[in-house]
């Protein structure tokens, strides 16, 4: 399996983690370039349906970034989706979904150095999990 | 005349209802179904006991939905129900003031699902309780089972059998059952390894045929559009995919994250008999236990998932 | 057509030797849900059941059938092209209900090759209802307990034995080529009688429908409707279990360069059934709903096929999450005209 190279959505919010993929871009600091980026107005934007869409369109792994709490732009978004989130990882946990497949993570805008570290290491565990089996959907059964 | 049809009357009469929403007796034993009093004469047929299993918060979003009028609206309720009717006025689906709350003692209710699993085709023509037992024949059988036996799942580890906040209450307030912890399916569920449960969930969902009874049951399901139902973009399949079946059923359960309060709707309306309630419950006990909160028991306090506190647990953060 | 006896011991092996030419479904318990599946070698029928949760329909028209697959070089159609398909164990109700759909799919015009695939060859050997249930109601369209529309053979079980009455030619010739029968005897035939005097009696007196398309068609927009689907949940159980609704959706699903079209069940009930592209949405309430439901049962279909639309099974009466019973609609429809 070590050359298995997983596909990993990232759903970064507007205002602070694009801003830190961007610094990192800038700064010429290396990540893995396992991640497609998809840009929200907040981590609030992200339904779990996204996440879960994303598993089952055969991403082997999902992160969602935002703003460090206290410092979303529209007040309380990233306080809100921190609920949310923590609640969708213990379900799929409890389903027996691989945990690590999930993640969550808070990247300000001058955190490029943070940013590359974060997609290394997502992409690390994702990787040693092996390609994603559950919730893939399979056409023509 | 029963203590419970004398006292609606009145509450009609000197409430000045349009309708109230209670049961009656249903065409098939052990069932009762829900129906709607429009005078304070017809309230005579009104019963409640254990084969009232539906949740009647239900058709009060459905009454928004087709009247614009504000009609004055009773509605006889177990805890659950109350519960949900509360946890619907925190999301602001209808005034408190044009809901008058009528609370009964619950003792537990009779899951039609169970029935249908315990007897298949053998058929009830009578059925009597007797303590903590119900005795059921039918044309050539007799069978008594315990009345946990056949009680709908949210029933045995039931904390709130009256109703946490009511306008009315008729009866002698019952006693929780509480004959079961409340989480102990849960921590035998989580004993299994992950792949074990796994499969579990694809066995269950697997059997799904889509007809979306559990979520038209559900009273906390009144989305004008479900995302089911979405054809642009179009979230999910309809082609009998189980990746598709279990998106829904893990969607649906996130959607009631912090607002269901396990009366056993879903569980109860689907033909199949697939295990809705277990992921339902783990997502109530993880808002329970992180964010110490609980649907419907309150007009002020807001559903967990819409707030928030600054120092909310976050260990899961990277 | 002769009546054949069989031992009860000895159906096993003459469903063992069905299984030679064809694929045998019969009532199956399976994972807590009872429907008709495929046997096994070996396997018996879970013959107590008189409703299957799952209506046997499946069986010719599967909830979701893959029409074709395609990619980009093309499309490669899929038909089943299994054994024939012989139903056993079917119950009278659910037989005459595949005579009616199949008037939906075959028609002079036209024929649905998905559903002849599986449908022409086949066999239905009904099993007559010794004991009808409370929420069955079969007598009120001409149908009961004991009646072969739509069955090529009629099982009677008397006890010890079970009577085979084939209903045509065909059938009669591929009983004498299993073998294993003999001819059943002046007393079988009198102890059928008397089962089925019972069977019958007990449902009591049908109402009397025959106004009820009339009124019907004169009530679109009486009050009746609010009160009756008042209740109503909008969700597909009644349709999805019922043996004579054959509404159907094609979806296309596709990933990246490749896809399957699959024609899968869909109902009245859902307001996406109506839906148009403009967002626009002729049956916006669940009354509206609803009523479309009854009305294509028991007027429209009167109307088109000349027989109402409903067997009398009673799947929608006991899997109805809130008791929605659809007697208690025909005799209000009934009374209306009294009124």
């Amino acid at each position: 399996m070590s050359d298995f190279e997983p596909k990993i959505m990232t759903f970064l919010c507007n205002w602070c983690s694009y801003a830190g993929a961007d610094l990192a871009g800038v700064s010429r600091i290396q990540y893995p370039p396992n991640t497609r980026v998809i840009r929200v107005p907040c981590s609030g934007r992200v339904d779990p349906l996204f996440i879960l869409k994303c598993l089952q369109d055969g991403y082997d792994g999902v992160l969602v970034s935002g703003c460090h709490p206290g410092d979303c732009h529209y007040i309380s978004g990233n306080y809100v989706a921190r609920r949310k989130f923590a609640v969708l990882k213990k379900a799929l946990e409890f389903m027996g979904m691989e945990p690590d497949r999930v993640q969550f993570s808070w990247v300000s805008a001058g955190e490029g150095e943070k940013f590359s570290q974060v997609i290394s290491k997502v992409t690390e565990t994702v990787k040693a999990l092996g390609p994603a089996k559950k919730l893939v959907k399979r056409i023509g059964r | 005349m029963s203590e419970l049809t004398e006292k609606i009357k009145k509450i009609f009469t000197d409430e000045k209802l349009d309708i109230l929403i209670g049961y009656e007796k249903g065409s098939l034993p052990l069932r009762g179904t829900p129906c709607f009093i429009e005078s304070a004469e017809d309230a005579d047929k009104l019963i409640f006991d254990s084969t009232c299993h539906n949740n009647l918060a239900k058709y009060l979003t459905d009454q928004k939905k087709t009247e614009v009028d504000a009609r004055k609206i009773g509605i006889v309720v177990k805890g659950c129900d109350a519960r949900a009717v509360v946890q619907l006025v925190v999301e602001k689906q209808f005034e408190r003031e044009n809901i008058v709350i009528i609370g009964v003692p619950c003792k537990g209710v009779i899951d039609p699902s169970k029935l249908r699993a315990k007897l298949r085709d053998k058929e009830i023509s009578d059925f009597r309780f007797d303590g903590n037992k119900i005795i059921v024949s039918g044309e050539n059988f007799q069978e008594t089972f315990d009345k946990n036996e056949l009680l709908s799942d949210g029933c045995l580890s039931c904390k709130y059998p009256n109703a946490p906040q009511y306008d009315y209450f008729i009866g002698d307030p019952a006693e929780p059952i509480a004959s079961k912890d409340e989480y102990a399916d849960i921590d035998e569920f989580e004993k299994k390894p992950p792949d074990e449960r796994w499969e579990y969930f694809e066995k269950e969902y697997g059997k799904c045929i889509r007809c979306y009874a559990c979520r038209n049951a559900c009273p906390m399901c009144y989305c004008e559009q479900c995302f089911v139902d979405c054809s642009m973009p179009q979230w999910i399949g309809k082609g009998g995919n189980l990746s598709d079946k279990m998106i829904f059923h893990i969607v649906r359960a996130m959607h009631l994250a912090g607002r269901c309060v396990d009366c056993g709707a879903c569980a109860a309306a689907c033909p199949l008999n697939i295990d809705v309630r277990l992921l339902g419950k783990r997502i109530e006990r993880e808002v329970a236990e992180r964010f110490d909160f609980t649907a419907g028991m309150d007009f002020e306090t807001p559903p967990a998932l819409a707030t928030f506190r600054e120092d909310d647990k976050q260990e899961f953060i990277m | 057509m002769s009546v054949y006896r069989i031992k009860k011991d000895d159906l096993s092996l003459f469903l063992e030797k069905l299984r030679e030419d064809f694929a045998v479904y019969a009532p199956v318990e399976s994972d807590g849900i009872t429907s008709f599946a495929e046997l096994e070698p070996g396997q018996e029928p879970a013959f107590g059941i008189l409703k299957t949760q799952k209506p046997p329909k499946e069986v010719f028209y599967p909830q979701n059938e893959i029409m074709f697959r395609f990619n980009e070089e093309g499309m490669t159609p899929e038909l089943y092209d299994g054994k024939p398909i012989a139903l056993f164990g079917v119950r009278p109700c659910d037989a005459k209900g595949f005579n009616i759909i199949e008037r939906v799919f075959i028609d002079p015009k036209y024929e649905d090759p998905y559903w002849s695939a599986r449908r022409k060859g086949s066999l239905v050997f009904a099993l007559a209802c010794n004991e009808p249930l409370l929420s069955c109601f079969c007598n009120w369209f001409g149908g009961g307990p004991f009646d072969k529309t739509g069955s090529d053979v009629l099982v009677i079980d008397t006890g010890e034995d079970y009577l085979f009455e084939p209903t045509n030619e065909g059938a009669e010739k591929l009983l004498s080529n299993i073998g294993g029968f003999e001819k059943a005897e002046k007393a079988d035939i009198e102890k059928a009688g008397k089962l089925r005097k019972k069977a019958e009696s007990s449902m009591g007196e049908p109402p009397k429908l025959d106004s009820v398309k009339e009124t019907l068609d004169n009530s679109w927009n009486s009050p009746l409707w609010d009160r009756i689907s008042a209740k109503c949940l909008g969700c597909a159980v009644c349709t999805f279990s019922c043996p004579t609704c054959y509404c159907f959706d094609i979806q296309d699903e596709t990933r990246r360069d490749k896809g399957t079209r699959v024609r899968l069940w869909d109902t009245c009930q859902f307001p996406l059934f109506t839906k148009e592209g403009s967002g626009h949405n002729p049956r916006k309430s669940q009354t509206s709903r609803l009523r479309q439901r009854f009305m294509h049962k028991f007027s429209y279909m009167v109307e088109t096929l000349n027989e109402f639309g409903c067997v009398g099974c009673g799947r929608c009466v006991t899997l109805c999450p809130v008791n929605l019973d659809v007697r208690d609609f025909l005799e209000k429809i009934a009374a209306e005209k009294d009124k």
